[in-house]
C-alpha cells in the first residue's frame, strides 16, 4: 500500500474523519492545550510541592519552663530534638502562652513546674502539664504524638536507671518499666505519612477533574455552536462513530497524563505494587473512558454547556470527598454512604488500593474494575437523545 | 464645592444603575446563578452531611488471642471496651485473621496476644502485644492504634502497680515509681477531633472565594461575548468614571455573598454544631474584607477570559490546591516557603487561618491583628488592578464599538 492509498484510507473512514477534524479543533484554541495537558500537569507540580516535605516536621510549641533545672533543660532540648516538635519560644507563664496560641504563633504549651526535678530525685511523681491547639486535628495529633513520645522516653529513662541502680540487669529493668510492650504494626501504608497517602487520591482526582471537563467542554461547544450536522457528517450519520472518533485523541492524552501520574506514584514516590499493574493500567483507561462518556450524559441531560461544566465539576471535585479515603465510608450516614457509590473515582481508589497497596489476588481487584463501564453503557444508552440535540436548532446557541 | 457635591450625587446615581445593569446580568444568566448562589447551599449542605458523625466508632477489629488467659481476655475486654474499636471477629492464627481482614468490608486491622503472654507476665518478663492496622485509610489507622496503645498502656499500668504493691509499696509511691514524669494532655478546641468541625468552616471560606471568582468571571466573559457593556463607556472613560462601575458591579457580588455567608457561617454552623466561640461582629468585619477581596481580585481576572467557560475551566482544578494552601490541614509551616508566599495572592491563604482563630479559638480582633491588615492591603491593590483592568477594558470596548460604527 503506498502512502497516497493510505491517507485516502483515513480520509475515507468515517472514523478517522471526526479524528482529524477534531485535531484540527483542538489546535484552534489554548483551551484544550490546558485542560488535557498543561493543567493536569500544573496540578502536579503544585500538589508535589505542596507535599514535599512529607510529615509536618518541627510545629512549634511553647516552653514555660519554672523549674530551670537541668532535668528541665533536657527536656527542652529533647522536645526540639523531636521531629514533630520544635520549642519556638520560651514563656513566663501560662497566660502569655496562651495569649501566643491566639495570634496563632504556637499550637502547643508544656509547663515545666517548679520543683520538679526535686520530685523526681525524691521519687514523687511530677505531671507535666501540656495543652495542644486540636482546632487542627491533624495538627494535634501530630504535636500530641512528639511530646508524648519524648516525654515517655525522658520518663522511662529515668526509671530503668533507677532500677539499675537497684541493681537489675538492663532487660530485666526494661521489663520492670514496661511490663506489656506494643508492637505497631503499619498493614500497607509504607509512608506511615499523611502526605503521601492524599497524593495517591489527589493525583487521580485531577485526571478525573480535567477528563470530565475537557469533555463537557469539546462536546457542549458542538451543541452551542451548532456545528452537530456538520460533525454527524463527518462520521457518516453515525452518533457511536462521531463520539468514539471525537473522544479518542482525548482519551490518548490523558493515558499520558496518567502514566506521567504512574511514573510520579510508582518511580518518584516509591508507591509500592504489589498486585497486578496490569489491572492498574486497565483500571485508568476505564476510569478515563468512564468520566468522558459521563462528560457526554452531562451535557445530553442539560443541553447546556455551562449548566453541564457546573455540574460536572461539582462532581468530579466531590469524588474526593465520596471515595472514602479521608473519612471512611462506613462511618457516613446511610444516605452518603449510598451516594459513594455514583462516583466511578470511588471504584478507582478501592482497586488502587486492592491492587497497588494491599496486593490481594486480581479476583478482589476485578470486582471493583467490573463497575466501572456500567457507567459508560449508561452513557451511551442515551446517545440517541444526544444525537436528537445535535441535530436540533432549538438546542443551538443555547450558553 | 457645589461641583464636587454633584459629582458625587451623579456618581452615585452611576453606582445604582451598574448595579442594577450587573445584577440584571446575573440573575438572567442560569449557569452563574448556579454558581453564585446554587453551589454554596449544595455544596456545604452534603459536605456537611457526609461529615456528620465527625469521628469514627467502633473500628471492626480482628483479635488473634494465642495464649487464651484470663490476662489476654482482660485485655480484649478492654480493647473492644474503647471507643474507637469493637473486636468483632476472633481468629485462631494470623493467617485466619487475614483473610478475615481482606474478605471482610470493613476491617481495620488485627491484634495479636502471643502465646505465654500471662506466663511473660507472671514471670516479669516483657510481654508482647502485636496490632497491624490498616494504613490505607488514616484515620482507620489512627483510630485502632490510638485505641491499642491506650488499653495497653492501662494495662501495663496495672500490671506494674499490682507488683510493685505486691512488694509492699502504698498506693502513691507505686504511682510514682512506675511512672515518673507523666504527660497531662489536655486539648484546647476540638478536644473530640470531630473531623467535621476541623474541615467544615475554612472549606465553606474556599467555596466561598472559588465559586465566587468563577462566576465573576462567567460573568465578564459573557459580556464579552456579548459585547454588552458599550453603554458603559461614554461613563466609564471620564475622568474617575470607572470607580462607579466598579463600585456597581462589586456591591452586586457583595449582596449575593453576603446572603451566601449568612447561610454558611451562621445557619449551617448552627446546624451542625461547628465551634463558634468567636463574636459575630469581628466575624463580619473579617468576612466583608475577605470578600471585598475576592471580588476586586475577581474582576481583575475577569478581563482576561474570553469567552465565558474559561473561568470554570481554568479555576476549578485549583479548589483543592488553594485548600491545602491556605494551611487548614496541612500546616502552612511545612508547605515550601516560597509556594506559600507565592499563595497569598489568593485572600484565602490570609484569611482561614485568622478566621479558624476567632471561631474556634474565639480570639478578638486583636489577635488577628496582623492577618486583617494584610487583608486591607491585598483588598486595597485589588482595587487598583480592577480599576485599571476595568479602564483599559472599555477602552478596548470603545474601540471595537467604533470599528463597528465605521464597518
Amino acid at each position: 500500500m503506498n502512502q497516497k492509498e493510505q491517507t485516502g484510507y483515513f480520509r475515507r473512514s468515517p472514523f478517522f474523519r471526526v479524528l482529524l477534524r477534531e485535531v484540527d479543533r483542538m489546535s484552534s484554541s489554548f483551551v484544550y492545550l490546558f485542560t488535557t495537558l498543561l493543567g493536569p500537569l500544573i496540578a502536579f507540580i503544585l500538589l508535589l510541592a505542596i507535599f514535599n516535605e512529607g510529615v509536618p516536621r518541627n510545629l512549634s510549641v511553647a516552653l514555660v519552663d519554672q523549674d530551670n533545672s537541668s532535668l528541665s533543660r533536657k527536656m527542652a532540648m529533647w522536645i526540639d530534638a523531636a521531629p514533630e516538635t520544635e520549642v519556638a519560644m520560651r514563656l513566663p507563664n501560662l497566660a502569655e502562652a496562651y495569649n501566643q496560641m491566639k495570634t496563632g504563633h504556637i499550637d502547643a504549651v508544656v509547663v515545666i513546674p517548679e520543683e520538679t526535678e526535686r520530685n523526681i530525685l525524691k521519687g514523687v511523681q511530677q505531671e507535666i502539664p501540656v495543652f495542644i491547639n486540636n482546632a487542627n486535628i491533624l495538627k494535634g495529633g501530630y504535636l500530641q504524638k512528639g511530646i508524648y513520645k519524648t516525654l515517655a522516653t525522658l520518663s522511662g529513662g529515668i526509671k530503668v536507671q533507677v532500677a539499675m541502680k537497684h541493681g537489675l540487669s538492663e532487660k530485666q529493668a526494661l521489663a520492670k518499666a514496661q511490663p506489656v510492650k506494643l508492637h505497631q504494626h503499619v498493614l500497607f501504608n509504607p509512608f506511615g505519612n499523611y502526605a503521601y497517602f492524599l497524593l495517591t487520591a489527589l493525583l487521580p482526582l485531577m485526571v478525573v477533574v480535567f477528563t470530565l471537563l475537557s469533555t463537557v467542554y469539546a462536546v457542549g461547544t458542538e451543541v452551542r455552536e451548532g456545528s452537530g450536522p456538520e460533525w454527524l457528517e463527518h462520521s457518516g450519520g453515525s452518533i457511536i462513530v462521531a463520539i468514539a472518533g471525537k473522544l479518542t485523541p482525548y482519551t490518548l492524552l490523558f493515558l499520558v497524563v496518567s502514566t506521567v501520574m504512574n511514573v510520579v506514584l510508582f518511580v518518584q514516590m516509591g508507591t509500592p505494587l504489589r498486585g497486578e499493574f496490569m489491572l492498574i493500567a486497565l483500571g485508568e483507561l476505564i476510569l478515563i473512558m468512564a468520566y468522558q462518556m459521563l462528560g457526554v450524559l452531562l451535557v445530553t441531560v442539560t443541553s447546556n454547556l455551562r449548566l453541564a461544566l457546573s455540574l460536572g465539576s461539582a462532581y468530579s471535585m466531590m469524588a474526593l470527598t465520596f471515595s472514602g479515603l479521608t473519612f471512611p465510608q462506613f462511618a457516613m450516614p446511610a444516605m452518603a454512604k449510598a451516594f459513594t457509590w455514583l462516583f466511578p473515582f470511588t471504584y478507582w481508589v478501592k482497586l488502587f488500593i486492592s491492587q497497588a497497596i494491599r496486593g490481594e489476588a486480581v479476583v478482589y481487584g476485578i470486582r471493583f474494575l467490573a463497575i466501572m463501564p456500567l457507567f459508560v453503557l449508561l452513557s451511551v444508552a442515551i446517545l440517541p437523545r444526544f444525537k436528537r440535540i445535535l441535530q436540533n436548532e432549538n438546542y443551538w446557541g443555547k450558553v | 464645592m457645589k461641583k464636587l457635591l454633584k459629582k458625587i450625587r451623579t456618581g452615585v446615581r452611576m453606582t445604582g444603575q451598574f448595579y442594577q445593569e450587573e445584577m440584571k446580568a446575573i440573575l438572567k444568566d442560569h449557569g452563574a446563578l448556579l454558581i453564585l448562589s446554587g453551589a454554596i447551599i449544595v455544596y456545604s449542605l452534603i459536605y456537611a452531611y457526609a461529615y456528620k458523625m465527625e469521628v469514627v466508632r467502633e473500628v471492626d477489629t480482628v483479635v488473634v488471642d494465642l495464649d487464651r488467659s484470663s490476662s489476654s481476655r482482660q485485655l480484649v475486654r478492654m480493647i473492644d471496651g474503647t471507643e474507637e474499636v469493637k473486636i468483632s471477629r476472633s481468629a485462631t492464627s494470623m493467617k485466619e485473621a487475614q483473610e478475615i481482614f481482606v474478605e471482610g468490608d470493613h476491617v481495620g486491622g488485627i491484634v495479636v496476644i502471643p502465646a505465654n503472654f500471662e506466663k511473660d507476665l507472671l514471670e516479669g518478663v516483657q510481654a508482647d502485644v502485636a496490632v497491624y492496622a490498616d494504613g490505607s485509610y488514616f484515620l482507620i489507622y489512627r483510630q485502632l492504634i490510638g485505641a491499642a496503645v491506650k488499653s495497653v498502656g492501662t494495662f501495663s499500668a496495672g500490671v506494674e502497680i499490682k507488683r510493685l504493691m505486691a512488694e509492699g509499696k502504698i498506693d502513691e509511691q507505686a504511682m510514682a515509681a512506675r511512672d515518673p514524669l507523666s504527660a497531662d494532655l489536655h486539648f484546647w478546641f476540638n478536644p473530640s477531633s470531630g473531623y467535621g468541625s476541623f474541615v467544615m468552616p475554612g472549606l465553606i471560606l474556599i467555596i466561598l472565594q472559588q465559586t465566587l471568582l468563577i462566576g465573576i468571571g462567567m460573568i465578564g466573559g459573557t459580556s464579552k461575548e456579548k459585547n454588552r457593556h458599550s453603554f458603559q463607556v461614554p461613563v466609564a472613560l471620564k475622568r474617575g468614571g470607572v470607580f462607579p462601575l466598579l463600585f456597581g458591579k462589586s456591591l452586586s457580588y457583595l449582596t449575593i455573598y453576603s446572603i451566601n455567608s449568612v447561610f454558611a457561617m451562621v445557619l449551617l454552623h448552627h446546624w451542625f454544631d461547628y465551634p463558634n466561640r468567636g463574636s459575630y461582629l469581628d466575624v463580619m468585619a473579617l468576612t466583608l474584607l475577605f470578600l471585598l477581596s475576592v471580588i476586586f481580585m475577581g474582576i481583575t481576572f475577569s478581563v482576561l477570559f474570553k469567552k465565558r467557560e474559561s473561568s470554570i475551566l481554568l479555576m476549578v482544578f485549583l479548589s483543592p490546591i488553594v485548600l491545602f494552601l491556605s494551611g487548614i490541614s496541612w500546616p502552612a509551616e511545612s508547605i515550601p516557603p516560597l509556594l506559600y508566599k507565592l499563595a497569598h495572592v489568593f485572600p484565602s491563604t490570609i484569611m482561614v487561618p485568622a478566621y479558624l482563630r476567632i471561631r474556634d479559638l474565639g480570639v478578638d480582633l486583636v489577635h488577628v491583628r496582623h492577618e486583617y491588615l494584610l487583608l486591607l492591603g491585598q483588598a486595597g491593590f485589588y482595587f487598583i488592578t480592577a480599576s485599571v483592568a476595568l479602564y483599559f477594558e472599555t477602552r478596548h470596548n470603545r474601540r471595537l464599538n467604533q470599528q463597528e460604527a465605521s464597518a
